[in-house]
Protein backbone atom coordinates (compact mmCIF):
# COMPACT_ATOMS: atom_id res chain seq x y z
CA UNK A 1 0.00 0.00 0.00
CA UNK A 2 2.96 2.46 1.02
CA UNK A 3 6.01 1.93 -1.04
CA UNK A 4 9.63 2.72 0.83
CA UNK A 5 10.32 6.27 0.52
CA UNK A 6 7.18 7.11 -0.03
CA UNK A 7 4.99 10.74 0.62
CA UNK A 8 2.03 10.11 1.50
CA UNK A 9 -0.79 12.79 2.03
CA UNK A 10 -3.32 11.74 4.66
CA UNK A 11 -7.04 13.49 4.76
CA UNK A 12 -8.14 14.60 8.03
CA UNK A 13 -11.14 15.82 9.30
CA UNK A 14 -10.49 15.75 12.99
CA UNK A 15 -13.42 12.60 13.27
CA UNK A 16 -12.46 9.48 14.85
CA UNK A 17 -11.52 7.46 11.46
CA UNK A 18 -9.09 10.20 10.07
CA UNK A 19 -7.23 10.71 13.48
CA UNK A 20 -6.83 7.33 14.31
CA UNK A 21 -5.58 6.59 10.74
CA UNK A 22 -2.88 9.57 12.08
CA UNK A 23 -2.19 7.90 14.81
CA UNK A 24 -1.22 4.82 13.16
CA UNK A 25 0.17 5.90 9.91
CA UNK A 26 2.91 7.43 13.16
CA UNK A 27 3.26 4.13 14.85
CA UNK A 28 4.22 2.53 11.41
CA UNK A 29 6.57 5.35 10.40
CA UNK A 30 8.96 4.52 13.48
CA UNK A 31 9.49 0.85 11.59
CA UNK A 32 8.85 2.20 7.78
CA UNK A 33 10.82 4.32 6.01
CA UNK A 34 8.10 6.71 4.76
CA UNK A 35 6.88 10.20 5.72
CA UNK A 36 3.32 11.25 5.46
CA UNK A 37 1.72 14.89 6.41
CA UNK A 38 -1.98 15.64 7.12
CA UNK A 39 -4.39 17.81 4.86
CA UNK A 40 -7.26 19.52 6.11
CA UNK A 41 -10.22 21.15 3.91
CA UNK A 42 -12.34 24.33 5.62
CA UNK A 43 -15.32 24.15 3.73
CA UNK A 44 -16.78 26.81 5.69
CA UNK A 45 -19.84 25.15 8.13
CA UNK A 46 -19.78 27.81 11.34
CA UNK A 47 -20.53 26.05 14.24
CA UNK A 48 -18.15 22.85 12.92
CA UNK A 49 -15.69 22.53 10.94
CA UNK A 50 -13.90 25.28 13.35
CA UNK A 51 -14.37 22.98 15.87
CA UNK A 52 -13.50 20.17 14.21
CA UNK A 53 -10.27 21.65 12.76
CA UNK A 54 -8.93 22.82 16.14
CA UNK A 55 -9.60 19.29 17.55
CA UNK A 56 -7.42 17.92 14.75
CA UNK A 57 -4.68 20.46 15.04
CA UNK A 58 -4.25 19.95 18.82
CA UNK A 59 -4.15 15.89 18.44
CA UNK A 60 -2.05 16.26 15.40
CA UNK A 61 0.56 18.48 17.64
CA UNK A 62 0.34 15.89 20.35
CA UNK A 63 1.29 13.32 17.79
CA UNK A 64 4.21 15.76 16.19
CA UNK A 65 2.26 15.59 12.65
CA UNK A 66 2.62 18.42 10.74
CA UNK A 67 -0.53 19.56 8.55
CA UNK A 68 -1.89 22.16 6.03
CA UNK A 69 -5.37 23.51 5.84
CA UNK A 70 -6.65 24.83 2.54
CA UNK A 71 -10.10 26.79 2.68
CA UNK A 72 -13.11 26.77 -0.14
CA UNK A 73 -13.12 30.43 0.87
CA UNK A 74 -9.33 30.68 -0.46
CA UNK A 75 -9.55 27.95 -3.00
CA UNK A 76 -12.97 29.10 -4.71
CA UNK A 77 -13.89 32.42 -2.85
CA UNK A 78 -16.97 31.08 -1.26
CA UNK A 79 -17.90 29.33 2.31
CA UNK A 80 -20.30 25.89 2.09
CA UNK A 81 -22.30 28.03 4.41
CA UNK A 82 -23.43 30.75 1.74
CA UNK A 83 -24.10 28.15 -1.24
CA UNK A 84 -27.63 28.33 -2.22
CA UNK A 85 -28.88 25.39 -4.06
CA UNK A 86 -31.75 22.93 -4.58
CA UNK A 87 -29.96 19.72 -3.89
CA UNK A 88 -28.32 19.06 -1.00
CA UNK A 89 -25.06 21.02 -0.14
CA UNK A 90 -23.36 17.42 0.77
CA UNK A 91 -22.66 17.12 -3.08
CA UNK A 92 -20.97 19.94 -3.47
CA UNK A 93 -19.08 19.71 -0.62
CA UNK A 94 -18.00 15.89 -1.44
CA UNK A 95 -16.90 16.75 -5.25
CA UNK A 96 -14.76 19.90 -4.13
CA UNK A 97 -13.17 18.77 -1.00
CA UNK A 98 -11.92 15.77 -3.29
CA UNK A 99 -11.02 18.26 -5.97
CA UNK A 100 -8.68 20.58 -3.63
CA UNK A 101 -7.03 17.10 -1.81
CA UNK A 102 -6.54 15.71 -5.18
CA UNK A 103 -4.57 19.04 -6.29
CA UNK A 104 -2.74 19.90 -3.19
CA UNK A 105 -1.50 16.07 -2.50
CA UNK A 106 -0.14 15.88 -6.10
CA UNK A 107 1.23 19.79 -5.90
CA UNK A 108 2.99 19.14 -3.07
CA UNK A 109 4.63 16.61 -4.24
CA UNK A 110 2.89 13.59 -2.31
CA UNK A 111 2.54 10.32 -4.23
CA UNK A 112 -0.91 8.47 -1.88
CA UNK A 113 -3.56 10.69 -0.23
CA UNK A 114 -4.44 8.04 2.47
CA UNK A 115 -8.57 8.18 3.53
CA UNK A 116 -10.03 7.05 6.61
CA UNK A 117 -12.88 5.22 5.63
CA UNK A 118 -13.45 1.82 7.54
CA UNK A 119 -14.97 -0.75 6.93
CA UNK A 120 -18.71 -0.05 7.78
CA UNK A 121 -17.97 3.45 5.12
CA UNK A 122 -16.88 0.71 2.60
CA UNK A 123 -19.84 -2.06 2.97
CA UNK A 124 -22.57 0.76 3.20
CA UNK A 125 -20.89 2.74 -0.57
CA UNK A 126 -20.60 -0.70 -1.95
CA UNK A 127 -24.46 -1.89 -1.10
CA UNK A 128 -26.01 1.60 -1.62
CA UNK A 129 -24.32 1.45 -5.48
CA UNK A 130 -25.52 -1.88 -6.13
CA UNK A 131 -28.73 -0.97 -4.85
CA UNK A 132 -29.23 2.42 -6.99
CA UNK A 133 -28.02 0.66 -10.16
CA UNK A 134 -24.87 3.23 -10.22
CA UNK A 135 -22.24 0.68 -11.99
CA UNK A 136 -19.82 3.26 -12.98
CA UNK A 137 -19.55 4.48 -8.83
CA UNK A 138 -20.16 0.84 -7.69
CA UNK A 139 -16.66 -0.06 -9.67
CA UNK A 140 -14.98 2.43 -7.97
CA UNK A 141 -14.74 1.19 -4.02
CA UNK A 142 -12.48 -0.86 -4.42
CA UNK A 143 -9.05 -1.74 -2.69
CA UNK A 144 -6.72 -0.14 -4.98
CA UNK A 145 -7.22 3.06 -7.45
CA UNK A 146 -5.21 2.64 -10.73
CA UNK A 147 -3.19 5.82 -12.09
CA UNK A 148 -5.84 7.18 -14.64
CA UNK A 149 -4.17 10.30 -15.10
CA UNK A 150 -0.86 11.67 -14.41
CA UNK A 151 -2.71 14.37 -12.50
CA UNK A 152 -4.53 11.78 -10.41
CA UNK A 153 -2.93 11.18 -6.99
CA UNK A 154 -4.17 7.43 -6.44
CA UNK A 155 -6.00 7.39 -3.04
CA UNK A 156 -5.42 4.50 -0.55
CA UNK A 157 -8.15 2.99 2.26
CA UNK A 158 -5.82 1.37 5.01
CA UNK A 159 -8.94 1.18 7.40
CA UNK A 160 -10.75 -0.32 4.58
CA UNK A 161 -11.16 -3.83 6.61
CA UNK A 162 -11.48 -2.47 10.39
CA UNK A 163 -15.15 -2.04 11.29
CA UNK A 164 -16.13 1.55 12.82
CA UNK A 165 -16.59 0.13 16.10
CA UNK A 166 -13.00 -0.74 16.26
CA UNK A 167 -11.44 2.19 15.10
CA UNK A 168 -13.06 4.13 17.67
CA UNK A 169 -11.80 1.23 20.32
CA UNK A 170 -8.20 1.89 18.68
CA UNK A 171 -8.80 5.70 19.13
CA UNK A 172 -10.23 5.68 22.65
CA UNK A 173 -7.68 3.07 23.52
CA UNK A 174 -4.87 5.45 22.38
CA UNK A 175 -6.16 8.27 23.57
CA UNK A 176 -6.49 10.30 20.32
CA UNK A 177 -8.73 13.08 20.99
CA UNK A 178 -11.40 13.76 18.11
CA UNK A 179 -14.22 15.34 17.37
CA UNK A 180 -17.98 13.90 18.01
CA UNK A 181 -19.94 16.83 16.59
CA UNK A 182 -21.93 15.79 13.63
CA UNK A 183 -21.94 17.95 10.62
CA UNK A 184 -25.22 20.68 10.26
CA UNK A 185 -25.94 19.66 6.65
CA UNK A 186 -25.88 15.50 6.86
CA UNK A 187 -28.63 14.33 5.18
CA UNK A 188 -27.74 11.19 4.49
CA UNK A 189 -31.30 9.45 4.80
CA UNK A 190 -30.19 6.52 2.21
CA UNK A 191 -26.90 6.11 4.08
CA UNK A 192 -28.69 5.44 7.43
CA UNK A 193 -31.06 3.04 6.47
CA UNK A 194 -28.29 0.57 4.79
CA UNK A 195 -26.22 1.16 7.63
CA UNK A 196 -28.88 0.23 9.77
CA UNK A 197 -29.24 -2.85 7.64
CA UNK A 198 -26.22 -3.87 7.94
CA UNK A 199 -25.85 -3.17 11.48
CA UNK A 200 -29.01 -5.32 11.90
CA UNK A 201 -27.66 -8.32 9.48
CA UNK A 202 -24.12 -8.13 11.41
CA UNK A 203 -25.81 -8.65 14.61
CA UNK A 204 -27.94 -11.67 13.80
CA UNK A 205 -25.11 -13.12 11.56
CA UNK A 206 -21.62 -11.80 12.37
CA UNK A 207 -18.93 -11.40 9.63
CA UNK A 208 -21.95 -10.46 7.54
CA UNK A 209 -19.63 -7.05 6.52
CA UNK A 210 -16.53 -8.82 6.07
CA UNK A 211 -18.39 -10.96 3.54
CA UNK A 212 -19.92 -8.10 1.79
CA UNK A 213 -16.70 -6.67 1.44
CA UNK A 214 -14.85 -9.93 0.22
CA UNK A 215 -17.20 -10.59 -1.99
CA UNK A 216 -16.81 -7.43 -3.92
CA UNK A 217 -13.21 -7.80 -3.74
CA UNK A 218 -13.23 -10.81 -5.23
CA UNK A 219 -15.37 -8.95 -7.77
CA UNK A 220 -13.59 -6.22 -8.19
CA UNK A 221 -10.51 -7.10 -10.85
CA UNK A 222 -13.19 -7.99 -12.96
CA UNK A 223 -15.17 -4.79 -12.87
CA UNK A 224 -11.76 -2.74 -13.23
CA UNK A 225 -11.39 -4.24 -16.47
CA UNK A 226 -14.44 -2.26 -17.08
CA UNK A 227 -13.59 1.04 -16.36
CA UNK A 228 -11.13 3.00 -18.68
CA UNK A 229 -7.52 2.75 -17.92
CA UNK A 230 -7.37 6.47 -18.65
CA UNK A 231 -9.17 9.20 -17.73
CA UNK A 232 -9.26 12.71 -19.66
CA UNK A 233 -8.49 16.50 -18.72
CA UNK A 234 -11.20 19.33 -17.82
CA UNK A 235 -10.68 21.51 -21.05
CA UNK A 236 -11.13 24.28 -18.33
CA UNK A 237 -8.91 23.51 -14.87
CA UNK A 238 -6.08 20.93 -16.65
CA UNK A 239 -7.59 18.59 -13.45
CA UNK A 240 -8.57 14.95 -14.30
CA UNK A 241 -12.10 14.63 -15.31
CA UNK A 242 -14.13 11.83 -17.17
CA UNK A 243 -15.70 14.28 -19.25
CA UNK A 244 -14.59 17.11 -21.54
CA UNK A 245 -15.20 19.09 -18.38
CA UNK A 246 -14.49 18.26 -14.78
CA UNK A 247 -17.68 18.25 -11.93
CA UNK A 248 -15.92 20.87 -9.94
CA UNK A 249 -16.09 23.80 -12.71
CA UNK A 250 -19.37 22.07 -13.70
CA UNK A 251 -20.47 23.13 -10.08
CA UNK A 252 -18.33 26.47 -9.99
CA UNK A 253 -20.25 27.84 -12.95
CA UNK A 254 -23.24 27.04 -11.89
CA UNK A 255 -22.55 28.36 -8.27
CA UNK A 256 -21.43 31.27 -9.78
CA UNK A 257 -25.15 32.26 -11.60
CA UNK B 1 -32.16 -9.24 32.03
CA UNK B 2 -32.63 -5.37 33.67
CA UNK B 3 -29.47 -2.92 33.22
CA UNK B 4 -29.49 0.61 33.28
CA UNK B 5 -28.29 2.63 30.49
CA UNK B 6 -26.58 5.90 30.33
CA UNK B 7 -26.82 7.31 26.54
CA UNK B 8 -24.05 9.94 25.79
CA UNK B 9 -25.25 11.14 23.07
CA UNK B 10 -28.35 11.70 24.36
CA UNK B 11 -27.45 12.77 27.70
CA UNK B 12 -30.56 10.46 29.12
CA UNK B 13 -30.26 7.52 31.90
CA UNK B 14 -33.06 4.82 31.13
CA UNK B 15 -33.56 1.97 32.81
CA UNK B 16 -34.59 -1.09 29.99
CA UNK B 17 -35.35 -4.87 30.66
CA UNK B 18 -34.84 -7.65 28.10
CA UNK B 19 -33.59 -11.20 26.94
CA UNK B 20 -30.13 -10.08 26.93
CA UNK B 21 -27.65 -7.36 26.17
CA UNK B 22 -29.05 -7.49 22.08
CA UNK B 23 -32.19 -6.85 22.74
CA UNK B 24 -32.07 -4.17 25.30
CA UNK B 25 -29.83 -2.09 23.10
CA UNK B 26 -32.79 -2.49 20.38
CA UNK B 27 -34.76 -1.73 22.49
CA UNK B 28 -33.01 2.18 22.61
CA UNK B 29 -32.32 2.03 18.62
CA UNK B 30 -28.99 0.43 18.70
CA UNK B 31 -27.42 -3.05 18.52
CA UNK B 32 -23.79 -4.40 19.41
CA UNK B 33 -22.05 -3.14 15.88
CA UNK B 34 -22.94 0.52 16.59
CA UNK B 35 -22.19 1.12 19.78
CA UNK B 36 -19.11 0.70 22.36
CA UNK B 37 -20.19 -0.30 25.96
CA UNK B 38 -18.63 1.33 29.30
CA UNK B 39 -19.07 0.01 33.17
CA UNK B 40 -16.99 2.07 35.60
CA UNK B 41 -15.00 3.92 32.97
CA UNK B 42 -13.65 0.61 31.79
CA UNK B 43 -14.78 -0.78 27.96
CA UNK B 44 -16.27 -4.18 28.28
CA UNK B 45 -18.31 -7.11 25.49
CA UNK B 46 -21.01 -7.47 25.28
CA UNK B 47 -20.54 -10.66 27.05
CA UNK B 48 -19.88 -9.21 30.21
CA UNK B 49 -22.84 -7.14 31.22
CA UNK B 50 -24.83 -8.32 34.00
CA UNK B 51 -27.79 -8.00 35.52
CA UNK B 52 -28.44 -4.62 37.43
CA UNK B 53 -25.29 -3.44 35.57
CA UNK B 54 -25.06 0.58 35.18
CA UNK B 55 -23.71 0.83 31.57
CA UNK B 56 -22.32 3.78 29.51
CA UNK B 57 -23.40 3.28 25.75
CA UNK B 58 -21.61 5.31 23.10
CA UNK B 59 -22.29 5.50 19.67
CA UNK B 60 -19.67 4.79 17.61
CA UNK B 61 -21.09 6.50 13.71
CA UNK B 62 -19.26 9.57 13.14
CA UNK B 63 -20.68 12.84 11.67
CA UNK B 64 -19.90 13.18 8.68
Amino acid sequence: MIRKGERVAVGVSGGKDSLALSHLLSKLKERLPFTFEALMIDEGIYGYRDHTIEKAVKSLNALGISYKIFSFQKEFGFLLDEVESKVSKCSYCGVLRRYILNKKARELGFSKLAVGHNLDDEVQTILMNLLRGDFSRFSRTGYRYRKVHEKFVPRIKPLRGIPEKEVYLYALVNEVDFDESICPYATEAYREDVRNFLNYMESKRPSTKYTLLKSYDELFPYLEALTPKRISTCAKCGEPSISDECKACLMLEELSR
Amino acid sequence: MRIKLRLLREGALREVEGEDISEILEKVGFNTSSVILRRNGEVIIEEEVLDGDLVEVIPVVSGG
